[in-house]
């Protein structure tokens, strides 16, 4: 038995609206036992039923729920159209999360942990990484530097010895360069710019003792006052014998040695 | 009125004796490799004063006069007397040798003992290596390139050049006015006794690091002095430490490389054009 031959003829049944052709050819196939009654008896219950579930009226609280959301989601639209909008719709759900005092606990151990674990067996491989690039950049500029040590305009050279402030000073080649400047250098200027230089190296004992030693090396002046002022600058006491080994020159400038008779006073 | 007597008799004297060991001025033309390129020169004496301008030509014209023996002419207490009968046959002129390769144009082995002025014309794109100990007067004239000079008892005056400039003299002021100066390019002045007086334009972006021990320092440029001459920090040891030095350090037009300025007895004027 096929109701769905008589789905119409049943709905107009049960709503009540059936014609009289209709209530003939309903009551005969009832008879005829085509539409077993139980089953429509069953139906009719349901569609009563159904009519009782009350229709909710559109109230006041309904109306307002939907101009917020409304208004959320134009608001949200707005806010994803710009830059910041992006990235706060997207830090939203992690915010939320953190309001969650479980998860948040459970992050904030994942981070101490990390950090504990960063402690006793550090991300080696990334700070290698760090390192190693960091390496290289100060081989690069070591590399430049001594090239353009070897250039023949003064001008280069000086800023050679600028390059080498920008070089760790752990750096015993740069040192050993710049050592090597400060005593053969053809150019007095750039022999002063590299005394400068060696005193923001002058923690290291092997820069010092260079300096000192460079002392009765120099003829001009400039450079003289210059070391001198270094060694005031460094303390460095074993540098008075050189300054008197300077000061036994007898067609020293008078000015240059009153400097430098005066370094040795601040040194001893 | 006797004091001016004798000094005008000196003079003269000394007028004779000069035009004596010949004053004539010789002129030597030196071709250049690639005419109208940039271009060296270097010179250096013990003896003389050195002047070289920039030009509109394709030459190096080097033009030198022998003042005679130098400082051993002062030791000559011979008389005529003793050269009476004798025809002079030493020569005025100090030996020298000039080579030009690849636009490059050295002035070598002058006679240590013996004074000569050099006057010398070169294009206006040359970059130039001077150097005196004892001269009268080093100056170089509207000449653009690196330049690098030094005298040690004399005067250095720059006028007009463009580039950069590495300058240092011992006793004697440092002069110099640049039209313009190549960026990037760190320059350095430095002397004993004299001042450093240096013009730049008034937009070059640099970085100062000047110093006059015993003199002081001008400019009329905007400073954004960086640290005063301070320098504190914190030793690892947890001590601090401050330290006041006399060096200025500044960043002028938003800074850039480093020009120093180094002197112990004379004043720096740092001017702006």
């Amino acid at each position: 038995m096929k109701h769905e031959d008589y789905s119409e003829l049943i709905t107009d049944y049960l709503r009540g609206t059936l014609s009289e052709a209709g209530q003939q050819q309903f009551r005969m196939l009832v008879e005829e036992g085509r539409l077993d009654i139980s089953e429509i008896i069953e139906l009719e219950k349901m569609y009563r039923e159904l009519g009782t579930i009350p229709v909710p009226e559109p109230g006041s609280q309904m109306h307002q729920r939907f101009y917020a959301m409304l208004d959320q989601e134009t608001a949200a639209m707005e806010a994803s159209s710009t830059e910041t909008g992006k990235t706060r719709d997207w830090l939203q759900p992690v915010i939320n999360s953190f309001r969650s005092p479980g998860l948040a606990w459970a992050l904030g151990m994942l981070l101490v942990g990390l950090l504990a674990g960063d402690l006793f067996t550090p991300f080696s491989n990334r700070d290698d990484k760090i390192e190693r690039l960091s390496s290289e950049v100060y081989q690069m500029r070591e590399i430049l530097m001594i090239s353009l040590l070897e250039n023949d305009s003064p001008v280069e050279r000086l800023r050679a010895v600028n390059v080498s402030h920008q070089i760790p000073a752990a750096d015993t080649r740069v040192a050993e360069a710049l050592l090597n400047t400060l005593n053969n250098d053809t150019n007095i200027n750039v022999r002063i710019a590299a005394v400068d230089a060696l005193v923001e190296r002058g923690s290291s004992a092997f820069v010092r003792q260079g300096l000192v030693s460079s002392i009765s090396r120099q003829e001009s002046p400039l450079v003289q006052i210059a070391l001198a002022d270094a060694m005031i600058e460094l303390q460095e006491r074993s540098a008075v014998g050189q300054f008197r080994l300077l000061l036994e020159q007898e067609t020293m400038d008078p000015n240059v040695r009153h400097k430098l008779e005066n370094t040795i006073i601040a040194l001893l | 009125m006797k004091t001016v007597k004798t000094i005008l008799l000196t003079l003269i004297a000394t007028l004779v004796i000069f035009a004596g060991t010949s004053l004539a001025q010789e002129q030597i033309a030196v071709p250049l490799s690639n005419p109208g390129q940039p271009g060296k020169l270097s010179l250096k004496l013990v003896l003389g004063s050195i002047k070289v301008t920039g030009y509109e030509g394709n030459e190096v014209v080097i033009r030198h006069t022998d003042l005679g023996r130098g400082m051993a002419l002062m030791n000559d207490s011979d008389n005529d007397e003793d050269r009476e009968g004798l025809r002079r046959i030493s020569r005025p002129a100090s030996g020298f040798e000039v080579n030009e390769h690849n636009n490059t144009v050295t002035i070598s082995r002058i006679s240590p003992v013996r004074s000569v002025d050099f006057e010398i014309l070169v294009p206006t794109r040359f970059s130039l290596t001077l150097g005196s100990v004892n001269g009268d007067y080093l100056t170089v004239e509207n000449v653009h390139g690196d330049h690098e000079i030094s005298h040690v008892n004399g005067n250095i005056e720059l006028r007009d050049i463009s580039g950069s400039a590495v300058v240092n003299t011992v006793n004697g002021n440092i002069i110099a006015t640049f039209s313009r100066v190549t960026p990037d390019k760190p320059m350095s002045f430095g002397n004993i006794n004299g001042r450093i007086d240096v013009t730049l334009p008034a937009n070059t972006r640099f970085s100062t690091k000047m110093r006059s021990e015993m003199g002081e320092m001008f400019t009329d440029f905007d400073f954004n002095e960086q640290e005063s001459g301070r320098t504190d920090e914190h030793t690892r040891n947890g001590r601090f430490r401050v330290q006041m030095n006399n060096w200025v350090i500044a960043d002028v037009n938003g800074g850039g490389p480093e020009y120093l300025f180094r002197t112990l007895r004379g004043n720096i004027y740092l001017r702006s054009r």
